[in-house]
């Protein structure tokens, strides 16, 4: 039997990926793809493929917006992390 | 019909006969789900996927790898994020560099298509267009 | 097949930075350090007071974030402890 990666305490609740995943839905959110555009929008959902739907996005590129979006997709595997731009 | 297939990762675009309708059943692994959208308009979004399938029948925003950007109608997806799209215009961004090394202004090429499929694997993002 | 006792496994040692500061190298040019809050068997993981680095030639320029999931598929090297790039 191989241990589990997957942390079972030490950690405060909460700590794992699939929590933050919970935990997050539904506030303002940065996702970084890997190129170094940043897409900051209210995060509608997302699944475990990391891809992620959210609302009200701006397109930050260079320190500059450079698009916006009302709804837009994000494909997981261009997402290089999802960070909160708020307390969660 | 003619069909236009990018290949994301070598940016080469590779122009293909199709003889195969849309419609027909069993024709390789895309869902067509071209008669959900009514279902899809009542439906809310619980998971990404689903605001693409909100966009069925509409004109979508798409940014692929390889600095390329489509519009056009979309009329099917599938998990890889697979797409056939129809009254498509492409753009490529391309930088020029002089042979001293300066990078010349932005040029974007545009060409427009009837009915296009992209693979997955080179979408980045998908947007509802607004207009 | 069981494990011999003698054996650690390498996501036990990430599982034991669990609460304390860790440094993640990237395979590309970029750096993060935070407090690792968890992660899973593709080593995706959850930092708090993150710190994100991009460091190149011209010197090593870095971001605040906040709490952040960090995506396992462009990790190389993690760095228990996680001085970060400009210690």
């Amino acid at each position: 039997m191989s241990a589990s990666p997957e942390p079972q305490g030490g950690g405060p609740p909460g700590g794992s990926p699939g929590d933050f995943l919970k935990n997050i839905v539904g506030k303002r959110v940065k996702v970084r793809i890997g190129n170094g555009i940043d897409y900051h929008g209210l995060l509608t959902c997302l699944d475990g493929y990391m891809n992620v739907a959210l609302e009200d996005t701006e397109e930050w590129s260079k320190g500059k917006v450079t698009a916006r979006y009302g709804d837009c997709f994000l494909r997981g595997n261009n997402v290089l992390y999802i960070s909160a731009l708020e307390e969660i | 019909m003619v069909w236009s297939l990018i290949v994301s990762r070598n940016f080469a675009s590779v122009l293909l006969q199709q003889d195969n309708r849309l419609d027909q059943p069993g024709s390789g692994s895309l869902t067509y789900l071209y008669f959900e959208m009514e279902e899809a308009a009542n439906a809310s979004i619980s998971e990404p996927l689903d605001l693409v399938k909100l966009a069925l029948g509409e004109r979508v925003f798409i940014k692929l790898r390889g600095d390329r950007t489509v519009s056009g109608v979309l009329h099917a997806y599938d998990a890889h994020m697979n797409l056939v799209l129809s009254q498509v215009e492409e753009a490529v961004h391309i930088v020029d560099v002089t042979e001293d090394g300066q990078a010349m202004p932005l040029r974007v090429d545009r060409r427009q298509m009837e009915m296009l499929f992209v693979r997955g694997d080179g979408v980045i993002l998908i947007s509802p267009q607004q207009q | 097949m069981a494990a011999a006792a003698t054996t650690i496994l390498p996501l036990e040692l990430v599982d034991r930075c669990i609460g304390s500061k860790i440094w993640v190298v990237m395979k590309n040019e970029r750096e993060f350090t935070g407090t690792l809050r968890g992660f899973d068997d593709y080593v995706n993981m959850v930092l708090s007071d993150v710190k994100e680095y991009e460091v190149t030639s011209n010197g090593v320029t870095s971001t605040d974030l906040g709490e952040t999931l960090l995506n396992g598929n462009n990790i190389a090297m993690l760095v228990p402890g996680g001085k970060g790039p400009e210690a």
